[in-house]
């Protein structure tokens, strides 16, 4: 009879055994050692181990317990609330045990963390940073003192952290997925005996797991000296790095002092330094390419204070991100500085270099704000579907009941009440409905000018890059997509609304221009598609690339002026929610978008401006690296 | 009537890659599921629930509502924890089911929760368990789970992942084995799956109708047999499924044992970096694969050939790290390379 069942083994993986990812053990280790490093956070793609390592940290922990965050777990039970059974035997409000009081002295494992509802990530958070948990829950207060850690995982591509979520991480490492042949052979073997006989492979890292629980616990952070030259080292690499804020600096003297110890040393050296750097800095940076960035700040900051000769005395090391950007010349290709193309024939363009885009949707005008939790992306789902994140008293017949909650509502009244042969009678007053959210999914049409005259302007490469940017973020949120093109005669739906980004992806990069601009039949086309969609209360976004050249009418009997504007004003009436993408180079001189989106009732933005980053320099430096670009080819 | 039949795996006509992913599966449960991507009538779910007259039987805690496994004391739930520290737990054996998960559930039902009639007829908690519960040891169907809600999935993944569900809900802090095997079916029209979860497929398969018109013919031909006379029709296919359930429990015992060679492993990692495949799953994955096919022909050990045929229901779902890079198979290049490749080893 084989007993074998499907899944991972219970035995966990030993820290020792994980392949490569020094910085991860490390990072594991310090928050192991020191108390003032209190939350990790491995970031990764799937299989690059970044699971096995917050689980294994359990496996040289001494006596501290894993305490796992399910995402399951709900707001009552993470910080406690009324204790049940309590309540209906003696009427007594009494705190329940919760999952926070039992990671007290232990450490928390949090997988996939960025998928954990807002509130009870940022309650964990708190706890864990403070030490203390504080929670108002089913009229029952909760304050306790927690002193544990927090290992956190999460896989970006999934969903984004904020950066002030982000900043309450002291250390954060990207894993990598180990390459190449050699190295994937070692860990493929590995895999292979743990998940035959995690007993047997365990024992085989008996010693190396000693010998680090050993080291972790011997190790005496405080008794470790921070020289002077660290101090403003330290400071240096944070301003250099746009790391705002004290956390930064903190956290990267304590892993400083921590690696130190950890390492056997009275005093930190200069590697230690740098690798503090490396696991506090990049997470808190301002800058989009932060990762890449932090080899040369490592090198530059502490040799130029320690005075090192040939090393110039300016303290303040060289940042990197303000000089001119290289990289946008693989969204360039030679062959393009040719004279534009002529009119008639269809040409395709690469797709520029993709962002993150900044928060440009424009807001919807029926959701009540009140009651809006005030996160992107999610809705309150008035059917009881979604996910629950509270309850409420009903407002008219309860149709979704909150049981647990209205139990515990109930609870303490129970010794003063009839109760027949139940152990808890339920009154009207007790009963409390769920509130849930869903995932908004903003269903979004791209009317994209296919005409000649933007390919004039080479700045096709541009839209693209920017509709992908938006196709990426769309993706996250589980957005659904069309794509509208008007060139030459007409426009096409080249793109039904979809979820599938990857189809709007394929498309897009095939996507032809030329001809052209019959920018009315594309409103009409992008209104008649989206119609369908303003059902329930739902407000269709529709993005509108274009210069504003409209030159071919529907019909050829009204002028075309005439035409535009009426359409224009169906849109305006309609639920959907219209914005103009400019797609004319900043600084032209004679723009018509502004026009277009003041009769669509719409906000007028530059393709300049669709960044999220401040300095906005993604898409300027593909523009610019554009312009420039013919003076250097010959 | 036809609910006490279910449709015999072996008289499916056609759709082999489906079909092999899903027997070598049953073979190797630790490859890690199959994602069956394909139009409606495909028999898609058909031939999943059909799977089930193949399974093998496990041996499980009586009574125990999680299918505890007989003897993997180290990771029961604490009910059975409780009754082998008492001394009393009995062993009972089950045929291995296929557990359905609807997608309207909530995540009370797919995690599990507070018993609310046992509270409130008693005034304490108890745990009652969820459809992650019930999947424990078995396998774990979704019908179209690409539009299966985000968060459900993710309670999926966070069970994958672990083998334990953990449930913190309601006052309820509870663990109980949820080790499954995840089969899952999408039309890729209605939308992408999220990578996490592709990732979590050990094997992915494409289907199509079948073309041919005298398969065609057949499929019809067969259909109605069985829906004019279930028992008839099964009894026709009895000999043929109880030869492949015998096939299987053979190569269940073979894998068990077998200790792949370096040259398998090297098969699979230079066929993973050849299409860029990254993550160490996918190579795991290539050589359980490997194993359960040489297993299934009744082979000691896999080779590197066994790699290579198996390696496109591995790595094709798994080529793409993000929805913007094109996935996709050269089919002929592949095949030259591979041939080289192997050679060399």
């Amino acid at each position: 009879m084989d007993e074998r069942i499907p899944g991972h083994p219970v035995t966990p993986y030993p820290l020792t055994a994980v392949v490569g990812n020094r910085d991860a053990v490390d990072a594991v280790s310090c928050v192991l050692c020191n108390r003032n490093i209190r939350t990790v956070l491995l970031i990764g793609p799937p299989g690059s181990g970044k699971t096995v390592v917050a689980r294994a940290a359990g496996s040289v922990s001494g006596d501290r317990r894993i305490v796992e965050v399910p995402l399951n777990v709900t707001a009552e039970q993470a910080f406690g609330t009324i204790d049940l059974e309590e309540a209906v035997s003696s009427g007594r409000r009494r705190v329940s045990d919760s999952l926070m009081r039992r990671a007290d002295g232990n450490i928390l494992i949090a997988d996939n963390a960025n998928l954990l509802p807002k509130s009870i990530l940022h309650g964990i958070l708190d706890a864990v940073l403070t030490g203390w948990v504080m929670a108002e829950l089913d009229g029952t207060s909760v304050s306790e003192y927690c002193d544990t850690v927090l290992i956190a995982t999460m896989d970006p591509s999934e969903a984004e952290l904020s950066r002030h979520e982000l900043d309450r991480f002291d250390i954060c490492v990207r894993m990598e997925p180990i390459d190449g042949m050699e190295g994937r052979l070692e860990v493929l073997r590995r895999s292979l005996v743990h998940s035959h006989d995690p007993a047997g492979f365990r024992s085989l890292y008996e010693d190396s797991e000693e010998e680090l629980r050993q080291r972790i616990s011997a190790a005496d952070p405080l008794s470790v000296r921070l020289p002077e030259w660290a101090v403003p080292a330290i400071q240096g690499a944070c301003s250099a790095m746009g790391a705002d804020g004290h956390r930064g600096d903190i956290s990267v003297a304590e892993t400083a002092v921590t690696l130190a110890a950890l390492r056997g040393l009275g005093e930190t050296d200069l590697q230690c330094v740098r690798d503090a750097i490396r696991l506090c800095l990049p997470h808190r940076s301002r800058h989009e390419d932060a990762d890449e960035d932090v080899p040369d700040i490592i090198l530059d900051v502490p040799e130029t204070i320690l005075g090192e000769p040939g090393q110039t005395t300016v303290a303040a090391p060289p940042v990197s991100t303000s000089g001119p950007s290289t990289e946008g010349s693989g969204t360039w290709s030679p062959s393009m500085a040719a004279p534009p193309v002529p009119d008639a024939q269809d040409v395709v363009f690469e797709i520029g270099r993709t962002f993150t885009v900044r928060d440009f949707l424009p807001e919807e005008r029926g959701l009540s704000r009140d009651r809006d939790s005030g996160r992107r992306g999610l809705m309150l789902s008035r059917s009881a579907e979604g996910r629950c994140i509270g309850y409420e008293i009903p407002r008219g017949r309860p149709k979704d009941i909150a049981l647990g909650a209205t139990i515990r509502i109930a609870a303490p009244k129970q010794v003063h009440r009839d109760r027949g042969d139940l152990a808890i009678a339920i009154d009207g007053d007790d009963i409390r409905e769920k509130i849930r959210v869903r995932r908004k999914g903003a269903k979004m049409l791209f009317v994209v000018d296919g005409s000649g005259s933007m390919d004039a302007e080479r700045r096709m490469v541009a839209v693209k890059g920017t509709i992908l940017s938006i196709l990426e973020e769309a993706y996250r949120r589980r957005d659904m997509v069309g794509l509208v093109v008007f060139k030459g005669d007409e426009a096409e739906e080249v793109l039904p609304m979809t979820r599938s980004v990857l189809t709007a992806y394929g498309i897009l990069k095939e996507l032809p221009i030329g001809g052209r601009t019959p920018l009315t039949s594309g409103l009409r086309l992008g209104h008649d598609i989206l119609r369908r969609y303003c059902v329930k209360r739902e407000e269709p976004v529709m993005i509108v690339m274009t210069d504003g050249w409209g030159n071919v009418n529907v019909d050829p009997r009204i002028r075309p002026q005439e035409e535009l504007a009426a359409t224009c004003r169906v849109i305006l009436e309609s639920p959907i929610r219209p914005v103009v993408i400019d797609t004319e180079p900043r600084g032209s001189k004679f723009r018509k978008a502004p026009k277009l989106a003041e009769m669509l009732g719409a906000e007028c933005l530059l393709l300049e401006e669709m960044s999220a980053d401040s300095l906005s320099r993604t898409v300027e430096s593909t523009l610019a690296d554009m312009e420039t670009k013919p003076r250097y080819t010959r | 009537m036809r609910d006490s039949h279910t449709y015999p795996f072996t008289a499916i006509v056609g759709q082999d890659e489906m079909r092999e992913a899903l027997v070598l599966n049953t073979v190797y449960p630790e490859i890690g599921g199959v994602l069956i991507r394909g139009e409606k009538g495909t028999a898609k779910s058909t031939t999943v629930r059909a799977l089930a007259g193949l399974l093998p039987d496990r041996r499980v805690v009586r009574g125990c509502t999680c299918g505890c496994t007989w003897g993997d004391w180290d990771s029961v739930c604490p009910e059975c924890r409780e009754r082998l520290s008492s001394g009393t737990p009995e062993a009972e054996t089950v045929p291995m089911k296929v557990v359905e998960l609807p997608l309207s559930s909530t995540e009370d039902r797919v995690a599990g929760t507070m018993d609310l009639e046992h509270a409130i007829s008693t005034g304490r908690k108890r745990f009652e368990p969820g459809i992650l519960a019930k999947a424990n040891g078995n396998i774990l169907y979704v019908d179209e789970v690409n539009l299966l809600d985000d968060h459900i999935v993710d309670l999926l993944l966070d069970a994958a992942a672990m083998g334990v569900n953990y449930i913190e809900r309601e006052g309820i802090s509870y663990s109980h084995p949820s080790r499954f095997m995840l089969v899952g079916t999408m039309n890729p029209e209605e939308g992408d799956l999220r990578p996490q979860l592709l990732d979590r497929f050990g094997l992915m398969v494409e289907v199509a109708g079948e073309k041919e018109e005298g398969r065609r013919m057949e499929v019809i031909r067969r259909r109605m047999g069985f829906e004019r006379d279930p028992e008839t029709f099964c009894e026709g296919y009895a000999a043929s499924e109880s030869e492949l359930r015998d096939r299987i429990v053979e190569a269940r015992n073979i894998v068990k044992e077998m200790e792949p060679g370096d040259d398998v492993l090297r098969a699979a990692v230079g066929i993973s970096l050849h299409l860029g495949v990254e993550g160490h799953r996918a190579d795991l994955t290539m050589v359980r694969t490997a194993c359960a096919r040489a297993a299934l022909d009744g082979r000691e050990s896999p080779t590197p050939r066994d790699v290579a045929a198996i390696s496109r229901m591995v790595l094709s779902h798994r080529m793409r790290r993000d929805p913007f890079q094109e996935s996709g198979l050269d089919e002929e290049g592949l095949e030259q390379w591979m041939n080289g490749f192997l050679d060399t080893l």
